[in-house]
């Protein structure tokens, strides 16, 4: 393989740099991690409490609808 | 609510949903938000609940499901709820809740405990005066939570890089960064992306810094406090004091949490950082009127502000959340910090050039499909032009002036946080400023003493211990010495005394005049000290002597001279008594606090009458001092053209007093006056903000208001402030200035720029910088935008004439960033005019570029590309990049401050040359540099190219001479002309 200097020196520059910027780098790359799954658990969250919501909902109506057949069938059975 | 118990702990439960029809009850439990172990045990607790079918537990929503049968006891009784929209969204990032708040606290608003007897008060908060068992303060800690007041979360490093970033000028580099790689130039692309990274970088990087800095001066502070539990005298960490303890306060005492007299000795409390007010306020059991402002509540201790002389037993009736100091800080949360002048203005500027460039982007490409060229090409073309039309060197350029700014304010002791702060001082036009502490040291000082003769030389004063009660002013200091509460020690050399503002500072002056204290008391032991009380306003003390016993007395000089029947010349009649009155109604007219002074021999074996009798010894004055430099400062601030305004809490004759000391003249006006003429229809419009100077018995929201009022005027704010009371209008201020390390820290948190000092003229100093920021950015846009312009108007000129393309995007990128930059930056690097603060401030809603200036900048642009297309007509595309590059560089030393404002020479040339010079040099390489020619598209250089640059360099230069020599010219005829007008007029008949 040929030597490339520049391709070389790039590199060099790149693995240099961020050994010695790691210290520096590391807090703030935590945080933006940290803001991250923040922003997930969130999203998480809401689309969790939509979902009991629309279940809630649904279990309301299932309920309902029962109890108002329950109610047309014991009305029938009484005029019966 | 549904209190579910789960390990022997309550956990109130909100109801989000109670469907009896489907029999669901679906809960927000606190703590449940991604923590399964509780929602395994939650189920498991409520599943052995009688009637209950299925409890499903759901972490990732934080809330849980409970499912009951027909015959469910309690779950039936509940009634049924609709959908609670607050409780719908917990939000994700919310730490987890450590104890149930409920039943939550009145906030001591809601509760005028000032106002209410201390009975009523202990009964109100179910404790005595013995203070609370050991179980029930452990209870009322658990129901309510520690108390603690949770500080300002430091800038996190997040936000900084943010700031950085989200910035216009900023947002114009990313944005064509982003029309570069759609044209597939992916090396521009990099570049222009480089750029914004160092940007970034710099500033990130210095404001990091500069927080590290600060979070250093944080103070410590002492957790400890003194509370009856059982009857018992208790050292209690101040997190755990709980609402019914009783509190011991004594001098020196910083107030961990709010609290209502129970009983009080000569107490008297420095509430400087809370309410402004300088003087310490005595403190007492009896109630005031409910109505009475923060500062007059003298039945009240307030967390955070610290005993100064006495002590007392008091009972805490609020905590953590619920104290004044909490609230204080809840507003400055709730206040928005404005943006900076300087990028409201880059704002309008931007609007300006986004509309400019995409307009001639259109025409261009307009032009080029009529002309039947390529779309590609055409589309090509578009985006270089718009690329060209935004002035990429300008936020390196102002981020170096702003950095360079910061640096030399940093040598002057002053820490700028926020980067484009530096900038928005120079636009200062009125500065906000908070007496005690700020303008005054907030420590008092005997000025005056007069014992008959005038005022005494304090400074050449010599007590003459020997003869105490021989020596008028001997006796005096004596006297005030031997009639003070002080607590005296020595740490090493150093003398530390504990008492009062005012008796500190009485003692402090005796021992500078030689008397000591421990050898005169020993002389001199007190026999008794018969206190100030209600209607009566001085003290007496009683001393054994060598002759007998002596009586002191001091205190209010109208009750004082009541007391004397004789002076130390003979007996007070009542033209005597008139004179002395005079007197002490012209100290008490300069600001000063007026103590008199009397003493007379007694016999302590007789328990005589001690209120008559007296011989009249003299007068002390004590003032809390300005600080260094602060009269100063306002002198140097009105020569600048900038407003000052004193707002302070002390009582209106003392800010007065101070404003005329400071040569401040102007209305002063009391808070209540402030707040009705804001609250009245039009009110902050009307010229009274114009003539008010100083603004007594202000609380944080009516420094708040009053600043608030300014900005809306239009007035670019400075707010100077040290306490915890000044942090909201800190905020709301256009720049924030805490001043001193010693300032609270949740000033300095609000600050923008932090003080190490306390010399007040390093402000003024800080205005001059910003104002040369302000000057060098001018000069630079000016030279941005003429070079970007000429750089169009050539694009442009040669696509309308349907010419060949006079500039490759990687020139345009060459000129844009390198040898536009360079001279762009030598120009915000300029050391500024020596009489910047002789001149007004330039007016707020002045724009970057204004009118006369912009049409500079047209004639210039023109005057570049009538060069660049002379090359294209002599040698084609190479020439006119050649030639248009030389005169942009050489156009850099015309947008230079005027030679007469440096004396005829340039200070700071040397930065200048070097990197014009630098530039220059760039541009030669670019020539006569194969692989760099490579990059740019240039042919091996001719003598043509060598000639283009030399013109292009000297044509600039030679023609602003020209057109300022002819302006000059023309400028010394006309005021001729306008002299023998009117002298023909008056010579003809």
């Amino acid at each position: 393989m040929k030597f490339h200097l520049p391709s070389f020196l790039l590199g060099y520059t790149a693995g240099a740099g961020s050994v010695l910027l790691s210290r520096h780098v590391r807090p703030l790359l935590v945080e933006l991690a940290t803001s991250a799954y923040r922003f997930g658990d969130m999203v998480m969250a809401r689309t969790a409490i939509k979902q009991e919501d629309l279940e809630d909902l649904l279990a309301e109506a299932k309920a309902r609808a029962r109890r108002a057949t329950a109610n047309g069938h014991a009305n029938g059975h009484a005029r019966a | 609510m549904v209190v579910i118990l789960i390990d022997g702990q309550a956990s109130p439960a909100k109801v989000v949903r109670h469907a009896v029809a489907s029999r669901r009850l679906r809960l927000a439990v606190p703590g449940l938000l991604g923590n399964r172990y509780m929602g395994r045990r939650l189920e498991r607790t409520l599943h052995a609940w009688p009637g209950v079918e299925e409890v499903k537990a759901e972490p990732r929503s934080g809330r849980l499901l409970l499912r009951y049968g027909p015959e469910a006891p309690l779950l039936e009784r509940l009634e049924e709820e609709g959908e609670d929209v607050s409780s719908e969204a917990p939000a994700a990032h919310e730490p987890p809740p450590r104890r149930p708040q409920a039943p939550a606290q009145p906030p001591p608003d809601e509760e005028p405990w000032h106002a209410r007897t201390v009975d009523e008060v202990l009964r109100r908060c179910r404790t005595d005066r013995q203070g609370l068992s050991r179980a029930e303060a452990a209870a009322r800690l658990k129901r309510h939570g520690a108390n603690v007041v949770n500080g300002c979360p430091p800038r996190s490093r997040w936000s900084l890089l943010r700031a950085q970033v989200a910035t216009v000028p900023m947002g114009l580099l990313m944005g064509s960064a982003a029309a570069s790689a759609l044209a597939g130039d992916v090396l521009e692309s990099t570049a222009i992306l480089a750029v914004v990274g160092l940007n970034a970088g710099i500033g990130y990087r210095i404001e990091r810094r500069n927080e590290a800095l600060l979070a250093s001066w944080q103070r410590l502070e002492a957790g400890q406090a003194q509370v009856l539990r059982d009857g018992v005298l208790q050292d209690v960490p101040a997190s755990d004091l709980v609402v019914g303890d009783v509190l011991l306060v004594r001098a020196g005492d910083v107030l961990p949490a709010d609290a209502r007299v129970l009983e009080s000795h000569r107490l008297s409390v420095d509430e400087a950082p809370l309410t402004g007010e300088s003087e310490p306020q005595p403190k007492g059991a009896d109630p005031v009127a409910e109505d009475a402002p923060l500062a007059e509540r003298h039945a009240m201790l307030y967390a955070g502000t610290a005993v100064s002389s006495g002590h007392g037993r008091a009972v805490i009736v609020a905590t953590g959340s619920a104290m004044a100091l909490a609230r204080v800080r809840k507003l400055v949360e709730e206040t928005v910090a404005p943006p900076t002048p300087m990028s409201r203005k880059l704002d309008r500027l931007d609007r300006r050039v986004a509309l400019f460039s995409v307009g001639a982007t259109v025409l261009s490409g307009a032009v080029g499909l009529a002309h039947g060229r390529p779309l590609a090409q055409v589309l090509r073309g578009a985006v270089a032009l718009g690329v060209a039309a935004l002035p990429e060197g300008l936020p390196i350029v102002a981020t170096a002036a702003l950095v360079r700014s910061m640096q030399r304010l940093h040598a002057r002791g002053m820490v700028v946080r926020r980067v484009a702060s530096a900038e928005a001082l120079g636009g200062v036009t009125v500065i906000c400023a908070d007496k005690t502490g700020t303008l005054t040291r907030n420590e008092m000082r005997l000025e005056v003493l007069d014992v008959g003769q005038g005022a005494v030389d304090l400074a050449s004063l010599r007590a003459r211990p020997d003869a105490v009660l021989e020596d008028a002013p001997s006796l005096a200091l004596a006297a005030a010495l031997l009639n003070s509460d002080v607590d005296v020690h020595r740490n090493g050399h150093e003398v530390i005394i504990a008492g009062s503002a005012t008796e500190r500072a009485l003692v402090t002056a005796a021992h500078d005049a030689g008397l000591d204290g421990a050898q005169l008391r020993r002389a001199y032991p007190r026999r008794r000290l018969m206190e100030r009380s209600e209607g009566i306003h001085y003290v007496v003390s009683l001393h054994e002597a060598p002759e007998g016993g002596v009586a002191f007395v001091k205190g209010a000089p109208e009750q004082i001279i009541r007391l004397c029947s004789r002076d130390a010349n003979g007996p007070l009649d009542a033209r005597s008594r008139e004179r002395l009155l005079k007197r002490n109604q012209a100290l008490a007219e300069d600001g000063l606090r007026v103590l008199a002074l009397g003493w007379r021999r007694v016999d302590l074996s007789r328990d005589e009458a001690r209120d008559a009798d007296y011989t009249f010894i003299g007068f002390m004055g004590l003032r809390d001092p300005l600080r260094e430099g602060a009269a100063d400062t306002l002198r140097q601030a009105r020569v600048a053209g900038i407003r000052t305004i004193i707002l302070t809490g002390d009582q209106k004759h003392t800010a007065e007093a101070v404003a005329r000391q400071v040569g401040l003249r102007g209305e002063t006006l009391v808070a209540k006056e402030v707040t009705a003429r804001l609250s009245s229809p039009g009110g902050a419009e009307g010229d009274w903000l114009e003539r008010v100077s100083v603004l007594a018995r202000v609380t944080p929201e009516d420094k708040m208001a009053l600043v608030r009022a300014l900005r809306a005027r239009g007035e670019i704010v400075a707010m100077a402030g040290d306490g915890i009371n000044d942090a909201p209008a800190l905020k709301a201020a256009d720049v924030g200035v805490a001043v001193g390390a010693r300032s609270s820290d949740m000033a300095r948190q609000m600050a923008d720029v932090v003080m190490a000092g306390e010399d007040l003229r390093g402000i003024i100093h800080a205005v001059g910088e910003g104002r040369i920021v302000q000057d060098n950015l001018r000069r630079s846009i000016r030279f941005l935008f003429a070079t970007n312009l000429s750089e169009m108007a050539l694009v442009v000129g040669a696509s309308l004439l349907n010419a060949r393309e006079p500039l490759l995007p990687l020139q345009l990128l060459w000129l844009n960033l390198l040898t536009d930059t360079l001279p762009g930056l030598a120009l915000a690097l300029e050391p500024g005019d020596a009489d910047i603060l002789d001149r007004p401030p330039a007016p707020p809603d002045a724009p970057l570029l204004p009118g006369d200036m912009a049409r500079q900048v047209v004639r210039d642009a023109l005057l570049m590309a009538g060069l660049g297309a002379a090359g294209m007509v002599l040698g084609g595309p190479p020439l006119a990049f050649g030639m248009l590059t030389a005169a942009q560089l050489g156009y850099a030393p015309v947008c230079r401050a005027p030679r007469h404002i440096h004396g005829g020479g340039y200070q700071g040339s040397g930065r200048f040359t070097v990197l014009v010079g630098g530039a220059v040099a760039m541009q030669g390489l670019a020539l006569v540099v194969p692989p760099l020619r490579a990059v740019l598209g240039l042919p091996a250089p001719t003598w043509r190219a060598f000639a283009g640059l030399a013109t292009g360099l000297v044509l600039p230069m030679t023609v602003s001479g020209l057109y300022r020599q002819g302006r000059r010219v023309l400028r010394r005829a006309a005021p001729r002309a306008s002299v023998l007008v009117p002298a023909d007029l008056e010579m003809s008949p």
